[in-house]
């Protein structure tokens, strides 16, 4: 249990760490653009996706035929991580109307490749640290 | 990632269903419904970036599955698999979604969407499970 609970924090501190400031800094303008935006986001529903997603990702994880190596946590990050991408990045910019769809393109998969890396290393080591207690 | 048929049957067990509930689900069962949430704001909505969406899921979704080692039977693998990554897709396209963009009601937006997932991995995770199934299965 411990090991998806680190999951989950590490899950939340990559997606807040990496989409935080791509929102409100780095991208601010490019996300201002999208009109339909809110002003202020919604933490608390933002904060229970980031907690689904990390402990479904860390019971799946567990359950994969693995060898245990920190990349392999990475690559496993990285599946996810396309997966949720597709929709966010292919198919939200096919239903609401984003100023530029390249740019909407890349933005969402270079950011996302930060954090889903970021994910699947604190996964790894979430996941080794308390197997190799349990040895 | 080795392409073989069962891959690729996995690919279309996911995308053929998805696309054909997406289109009559938003276009024919509740247009109203999605209307008057007025989330999605472009008009006409691009389709083929919404089929490359599903054909990507597709390849992740049947690359995984057989790799979780699954033992039990079609039906029971299939909704278990369903289950668990319909609730991952959820929580992007219903929740994530709503905590960015404005939506309302949300209950609404909430209840449609719980709906429209479940229907969708009620029928893509037993189709996907089939395709892998293996021989013993076959001859039940």
């Amino acid at each position: 249990m411990k090991r998806h609970i680190l999951t989950v924090l590490g899950y939340t501190f990559a997606t807040f760490g990496t989409q935080g400031p791509s929102h409100f800094m780095i991208f601010s303008k490019h996300y201002s653009e999208l009109t339909i935006m809110r002003a202020e986001p919604n933490f608390a529903l933002g904060f229970s996706s980031m907690v689904i997603q990390g402990a479904i990702l860390s019971f799946v994880y567990s359950r994969l035929r693995r060898q245990g190596t920190l990349f392999e946590a990475v690559k496993v990050g990285w599946l996810f991580g396309l997966f949720l991408l597709s929709y966010i990045g292919l198919a939200e910019a096919g239903k609401y109307a984003v100023p530029d769809i390249a740019s909407w393109i890349g933005v969402e998969f270079s950011v996302g490749l930060i954090q889903f890396t970021l994910i699947g290393v604190f996964m790894g080591l979430a996941h080794r640290q308390v197997e190799s207690r349990a040895l | 990632m080795k392409v073989n048929g069962r891959l690729i049957g996995g690919i279309l067990a996911y995308a053929i269903p998805t696309m054909i509930l997406g289109y009559t689900w938003h276009f024919n069962f509740f247009p109203e419904i999605y209307a008057r949430l007025g989330i999605y704001n472009r008009e006409p909505p691009i389709i083929p970036l919404g089929f490359a969406s599903m054909v990507l899921q597709g390849i992740i979704l049947s690359y995984i599955y057989p790799k979780l080692r699954p033992t039990g039977g079609v039906l029971k693998e299939g909704l278990r698999f369903g289950g668990v990554m319909g609730t991952f897709l959820f929580s992007v396209s219903t929740l994530a979604s709503a905590a960015k963009i404005q939506v309302a009601p949300m209950s609404l937006w909430i209840g449609i969407q719980f709906a429209f997932h479940t229907v969708q991995f009620a029928i893509v995770g037993p189709c996907i499970a089939w395709v892998y199934r293996t021989p013993t299965e076959g001859q039940h």
